[in-house]
Protein backbone atom coordinates (compact mmCIF):
# COMPACT_ATOMS: atom_id res chain seq x y z
CA UNK A 1 0.00 0.00 0.00
CA UNK A 2 1.04 3.11 -0.72
CA UNK A 3 -0.15 6.53 0.66
CA UNK A 4 0.74 10.04 -0.64
CA UNK A 5 0.03 13.51 0.55
CA UNK A 6 -0.41 16.84 -0.85
CA UNK A 7 1.15 19.99 -0.35
CA UNK A 8 -0.84 21.42 1.75
CA UNK A 9 -1.51 17.95 3.75
CA UNK A 10 -4.98 18.26 2.88
CA UNK A 11 -5.64 15.47 0.83
CA UNK A 12 -3.87 11.81 0.47
CA UNK A 13 -3.92 9.32 -2.64
CA UNK A 14 -3.31 5.57 -1.76
CA UNK A 15 -3.59 3.03 -3.77
CA UNK A 16 -4.05 -0.24 -1.87
CA UNK A 17 -3.46 -4.05 -2.75
CA UNK A 18 -5.57 -6.26 -0.72
CA UNK A 19 -7.15 -8.68 -2.00
CA UNK A 20 -8.07 -6.08 -5.07
CA UNK A 21 -6.31 -3.10 -5.74
CA UNK A 22 -8.54 0.18 -4.82
CA UNK A 23 -7.02 3.21 -5.34
CA UNK A 24 -8.29 6.83 -4.81
CA UNK A 25 -7.92 10.23 -3.28
CA UNK A 26 -8.65 11.17 0.18
CA UNK A 27 -9.94 14.41 0.94
CA UNK A 28 -9.00 15.08 4.90
CA UNK A 29 -10.74 17.73 5.71
CA UNK A 30 -14.54 16.97 4.30
CA UNK A 31 -13.96 13.12 4.16
CA UNK A 32 -14.80 12.67 0.68
CA UNK A 33 -13.06 9.56 -1.46
CA UNK A 34 -12.95 9.71 -4.78
CA UNK A 35 -12.31 6.37 -6.30
CA UNK A 36 -10.00 6.40 -9.67
CA UNK A 37 -9.67 3.61 -11.96
CA UNK A 38 -8.52 0.62 -9.61
CA UNK A 39 -5.04 0.50 -11.72
CA UNK A 40 -1.78 -0.41 -9.10
CA UNK A 41 -0.26 3.47 -9.18
CA UNK A 42 3.37 3.62 -7.89
CA UNK A 43 5.03 6.77 -6.76
CA UNK A 44 2.17 8.92 -6.76
CA UNK A 45 3.49 12.41 -6.89
CA UNK A 46 1.52 15.80 -6.39
CA UNK A 47 2.28 18.94 -8.28
CA UNK A 48 3.40 21.39 -6.48
CA UNK A 49 0.06 23.62 -6.25
CA UNK A 50 -2.04 19.65 -5.89
CA UNK A 51 -3.84 20.31 -8.48
CA UNK A 52 -2.38 17.50 -10.23
CA UNK A 53 -1.17 14.12 -9.70
CA UNK A 54 1.36 12.18 -11.36
CA UNK A 55 1.54 8.46 -11.27
CA UNK A 56 2.92 5.50 -13.05
CA UNK A 57 0.65 2.56 -13.70
CA UNK A 58 1.52 -0.74 -15.05
CA UNK A 59 0.18 -4.77 -13.52
CA UNK A 60 2.29 -6.24 -10.90
CA UNK A 61 5.17 -8.00 -11.40
CA UNK A 62 5.87 -6.64 -15.32
CA UNK A 63 6.91 -3.34 -14.44
CA UNK A 64 5.15 -0.30 -15.56
CA UNK A 65 3.87 0.83 -18.90
CA UNK A 66 1.94 3.98 -18.64
CA UNK A 67 2.56 7.35 -17.00
CA UNK A 68 -0.63 9.48 -15.86
CA UNK A 69 -1.90 13.10 -15.11
CA UNK A 70 -5.01 13.34 -13.19
CA UNK A 71 -6.51 16.06 -12.02
CA UNK A 72 -7.15 15.82 -8.23
CA UNK A 73 -10.44 18.07 -8.26
CA UNK A 74 -12.62 15.13 -9.45
CA UNK A 75 -10.08 12.10 -10.34
CA UNK A 76 -10.00 12.47 -13.73
CA UNK A 77 -7.67 11.14 -16.29
CA UNK A 78 -5.62 14.83 -17.85
CA UNK A 79 -3.24 12.43 -20.31
CA UNK A 80 -2.09 8.97 -20.35
CA UNK A 81 1.27 8.29 -21.97
CA UNK A 82 1.96 4.86 -23.45
CA UNK A 83 5.98 4.76 -21.78
CA UNK A 84 7.63 2.82 -19.42
CA UNK A 85 8.68 5.16 -16.57
CA UNK A 86 11.03 4.42 -14.06
CA UNK A 87 10.58 7.28 -12.07
CA UNK A 88 9.50 11.46 -12.32
CA UNK A 89 9.34 14.43 -10.38
CA UNK A 90 7.98 18.16 -11.23
CA UNK A 91 9.65 21.03 -10.84
CA UNK A 92 9.59 23.13 -7.97
CA UNK A 93 7.59 25.91 -9.77
CA UNK A 94 5.50 23.26 -11.07
CA UNK A 95 6.01 24.41 -14.91
CA UNK A 96 7.97 21.15 -15.91
CA UNK A 97 7.61 17.24 -15.03
CA UNK A 98 10.58 15.44 -15.94
CA UNK A 99 9.57 11.63 -17.04
CA UNK A 100 12.58 8.92 -16.39
CA UNK A 101 11.70 5.95 -18.58
CA UNK A 102 13.21 2.86 -19.48
CA UNK A 103 14.65 2.54 -23.14
CA UNK A 104 12.49 0.32 -25.09
CA UNK A 105 14.58 -0.40 -27.99
CA UNK A 106 16.63 -2.36 -26.02
CA UNK A 107 16.23 -6.30 -26.60
CA UNK A 108 15.56 -6.60 -22.59
CA UNK A 109 14.65 -4.99 -19.67
CA UNK A 110 18.62 -5.34 -18.01
CA UNK A 111 20.30 -3.83 -21.30
CA UNK A 112 17.95 -0.73 -21.02
CA UNK A 113 19.65 3.06 -21.30
CA UNK A 114 18.07 5.69 -19.62
CA UNK A 115 16.12 7.94 -21.05
CA UNK A 116 14.44 11.57 -19.35
CA UNK A 117 11.60 12.88 -21.31
CA UNK A 118 11.06 16.83 -19.96
CA UNK A 119 7.83 18.35 -20.99
CA UNK A 120 5.97 21.57 -19.79
CA UNK A 121 3.29 20.52 -18.17
CA UNK A 122 0.28 22.83 -19.75
CA UNK A 123 1.01 20.98 -22.89
CA UNK A 124 0.36 18.06 -20.84
CA UNK A 125 -2.98 19.25 -19.99
CA UNK A 126 -3.42 21.29 -23.54
CA UNK A 127 -2.55 18.46 -26.16
CA UNK A 128 -3.95 15.49 -27.08
CA UNK A 129 -0.75 14.18 -27.91
CA UNK A 130 2.02 16.00 -26.18
CA UNK A 131 5.68 16.01 -27.35
CA UNK A 132 8.51 16.30 -25.07
CA UNK A 133 10.49 19.44 -25.21
CA UNK A 134 13.97 18.04 -24.35
CA UNK A 135 15.35 14.39 -24.32
CA UNK A 136 18.27 13.81 -21.73
CA UNK A 137 20.05 10.31 -22.18
CA UNK A 138 21.93 8.43 -19.67
CA UNK A 139 23.50 5.06 -19.25
CA UNK A 140 20.56 3.05 -17.39
CA UNK A 141 16.99 3.92 -16.69
CA UNK A 142 17.06 6.38 -13.66
CA UNK A 143 15.94 5.52 -10.33
CA UNK A 144 15.14 9.34 -9.00
CA UNK A 145 15.01 12.59 -10.11
CA UNK A 146 15.20 15.27 -7.72
CA UNK A 147 15.31 19.03 -8.28
CA UNK A 148 17.05 21.35 -6.13
CA UNK A 149 15.08 23.70 -4.39
CA UNK A 150 16.29 26.98 -5.90
CA UNK A 151 15.72 24.92 -9.70
CA UNK A 152 19.25 25.17 -10.65
CA UNK A 153 20.25 21.51 -10.46
CA UNK A 154 18.48 18.10 -11.15
CA UNK A 155 20.15 15.08 -9.28
CA UNK A 156 19.78 11.27 -10.83
CA UNK A 157 20.69 8.16 -9.86
CA UNK A 158 20.77 5.33 -11.59
CA UNK A 159 22.31 1.59 -11.51
CA UNK A 160 25.25 1.53 -14.25
CA UNK A 161 27.87 0.09 -13.17
CA UNK A 162 27.54 0.21 -9.24
CA UNK A 163 25.59 3.10 -8.13
CA UNK A 164 25.71 6.53 -10.34
CA UNK A 165 24.83 9.84 -9.04
CA UNK A 166 24.38 12.41 -11.91
CA UNK A 167 23.72 16.49 -11.02
CA UNK A 168 22.60 18.01 -14.10
CA UNK A 169 22.48 22.23 -15.00
CA UNK A 170 22.50 24.39 -17.51
CA UNK A 171 25.25 24.66 -19.65
CA UNK A 172 26.99 28.27 -19.26
CA UNK A 173 27.91 30.15 -22.54
CA UNK A 174 31.42 30.49 -23.03
CA UNK B 1 35.87 1.77 15.51
CA UNK B 2 33.72 0.49 13.06
CA UNK B 3 32.87 3.71 12.20
CA UNK B 4 35.91 5.01 11.26
CA UNK B 5 36.33 1.80 8.84
CA UNK B 6 33.25 2.07 7.78
CA UNK B 7 34.35 5.96 6.92
CA UNK B 8 37.31 4.98 5.57
CA UNK B 9 35.69 2.41 3.07
CA UNK B 10 33.29 4.79 1.79
CA UNK B 11 36.07 7.52 1.17
CA UNK B 12 37.64 4.99 -1.55
CA UNK B 13 34.11 3.70 -2.27
CA UNK B 14 33.34 7.49 -3.93
CA UNK B 15 35.28 8.65 -7.52
CA UNK B 16 34.21 11.74 -8.94
CA UNK B 17 34.47 13.01 -12.59
CA UNK B 18 34.19 16.79 -12.77
CA UNK B 19 33.12 18.55 -16.16
CA UNK B 20 32.67 21.90 -15.08
CA UNK B 21 34.68 24.07 -12.43
CA UNK B 22 33.39 25.01 -9.31
CA UNK B 23 33.12 28.75 -10.32
CA UNK B 24 30.60 27.55 -13.11
CA UNK B 25 28.53 26.09 -9.76
CA UNK B 26 28.31 29.77 -8.27
CA UNK B 27 27.07 30.87 -11.27
CA UNK B 28 24.57 28.21 -12.54
CA UNK B 29 21.91 29.59 -13.79
CA UNK B 30 17.97 28.79 -12.67
CA UNK B 31 16.76 25.58 -14.50
CA UNK B 32 13.48 27.43 -16.31
CA UNK B 33 11.31 26.12 -19.69
CA UNK B 34 13.82 28.62 -21.67
CA UNK B 35 16.39 27.06 -21.42
CA UNK B 36 15.49 23.31 -20.18
CA UNK B 37 17.52 21.99 -23.49
CA UNK B 38 20.80 23.04 -22.11
CA UNK B 39 20.65 20.63 -19.72
CA UNK B 40 24.00 18.96 -19.45
CA UNK B 41 26.21 16.94 -16.52
CA UNK B 42 27.98 18.83 -14.57
CA UNK B 43 29.19 15.86 -11.79
CA UNK B 44 28.87 12.79 -11.60
CA UNK B 45 29.81 10.21 -8.95
CA UNK B 46 30.24 6.39 -8.72
CA UNK B 47 28.97 5.17 -5.46
CA UNK B 48 29.73 1.61 -4.26
CA UNK B 49 26.48 0.75 -2.53
CA UNK B 50 22.57 0.90 -3.07
CA UNK B 51 21.40 4.34 -3.12
CA UNK B 52 17.69 4.16 -1.37
CA UNK B 53 16.68 7.99 -1.98
CA UNK B 54 17.77 11.37 -2.84
CA UNK B 55 16.46 14.38 -1.65
CA UNK B 56 17.45 18.32 -1.55
CA UNK B 57 17.02 19.90 1.78
CA UNK B 58 16.45 23.47 2.64
CA UNK B 59 20.12 24.22 2.97
CA UNK B 60 20.76 23.32 -1.20
CA UNK B 61 22.34 19.99 0.33
CA UNK B 62 21.99 16.40 -1.66
CA UNK B 63 20.90 13.85 0.87
CA UNK B 64 21.81 10.29 -0.27
CA UNK B 65 20.29 7.54 1.74
CA UNK B 66 22.42 4.30 1.18
CA UNK B 67 22.26 1.26 2.58
CA UNK B 68 24.68 1.19 4.86
CA UNK B 69 24.99 5.15 5.03
CA UNK B 70 23.43 8.88 4.99
CA UNK B 71 25.43 10.90 2.74
CA UNK B 72 25.34 14.35 1.76
CA UNK B 73 26.75 16.12 -1.80
CA UNK B 74 28.72 19.48 -1.30
CA UNK B 75 28.02 21.01 -5.05
CA UNK B 76 31.28 23.45 -4.13
CA UNK B 77 33.34 21.23 -2.87
CA UNK B 78 32.36 18.77 -5.15
CA UNK B 79 32.71 15.60 -2.50
CA UNK B 80 30.51 13.07 -0.97
CA UNK B 81 30.96 13.81 3.26
CA UNK B 82 29.07 10.95 5.40
CA UNK B 83 26.74 12.44 7.88
CA UNK B 84 25.30 9.73 10.50
CA UNK B 85 23.87 12.47 12.85
CA UNK B 86 21.33 12.63 10.03
CA UNK B 87 20.08 8.67 10.43
CA UNK B 88 17.54 9.48 13.33
CA UNK B 89 15.26 12.39 10.98
CA UNK B 90 14.83 10.58 7.79
CA UNK B 91 11.60 8.92 8.66
CA UNK B 92 9.22 11.12 10.32
CA UNK B 93 5.66 9.29 11.18
CA UNK B 94 2.84 10.37 8.62
CA UNK B 95 0.82 8.03 8.14
CA UNK B 96 0.52 4.39 9.07
CA UNK B 97 -1.42 1.29 7.76
CA UNK B 98 -2.99 -1.86 10.17
CA UNK B 99 -3.97 -4.73 9.22
CA UNK B 100 -6.07 -6.90 10.87
CA UNK B 101 -6.39 -10.53 10.49
CA UNK B 102 -9.42 -13.32 11.63
CA UNK B 103 -8.32 -16.60 12.75
CA UNK B 104 -7.52 -17.83 9.64
CA UNK B 105 -4.54 -15.98 8.58
CA UNK B 106 -6.83 -14.21 5.88
CA UNK B 107 -6.62 -10.10 6.52
CA UNK B 108 -10.39 -8.64 7.29
CA UNK B 109 -9.84 -5.13 7.94
CA UNK B 110 -7.54 -2.30 6.35
CA UNK B 111 -6.88 1.01 7.76
CA UNK B 112 -4.88 3.76 6.89
CA UNK B 113 -3.89 6.40 10.01
CA UNK B 114 -2.76 9.75 8.65
CA UNK B 115 -0.75 11.50 11.55
CA UNK B 116 -0.72 15.48 11.03
CA UNK B 117 0.80 18.40 12.52
CA UNK B 118 2.98 16.05 15.03
CA UNK B 119 0.04 13.84 15.96
CA UNK B 120 -2.37 16.25 16.93
CA UNK B 121 -4.90 15.80 14.57
CA UNK B 122 -5.55 11.77 13.45
CA UNK B 123 -7.72 10.75 10.62
CA UNK B 124 -8.82 6.79 9.76
CA UNK B 125 -9.83 5.62 6.50
CA UNK B 126 -11.43 2.09 6.22
CA UNK B 127 -10.32 0.70 2.83
CA UNK B 128 -12.71 -1.16 1.02
CA UNK B 129 -12.27 -4.76 1.15
CA UNK B 130 -13.76 -7.08 -1.68
CA UNK B 131 -14.81 -10.48 -0.87
CA UNK B 132 -12.90 -12.97 -3.29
Amino acid sequence: MTVTFNPTRSQITYTAVVQYVESAIFNLDNQQKIQLIPDGYFQPQYSPDGSLLGVMTGVAGYGTDKFILIDTTDGERIVELNVYPSTFAFSNDGDLLFIGLFDTTAPNVDESTGIIHIYRTQDLIDSDAPEPTTILYMERPPHDIVISPDDRFIATTNDNENYQLQIWGVALQT
Amino acid sequence: MRRLVSCIILFFAFSSVQAQSSTDIENSPVISENNVDELIVLQQYDIDVFINNIYWNDNQELIIETTEQVLMLDLEAQQVVNTPSLLENIYPLESNVNLNYDSEGYITEQTIEIFTDTQIVRHEIDVALESG
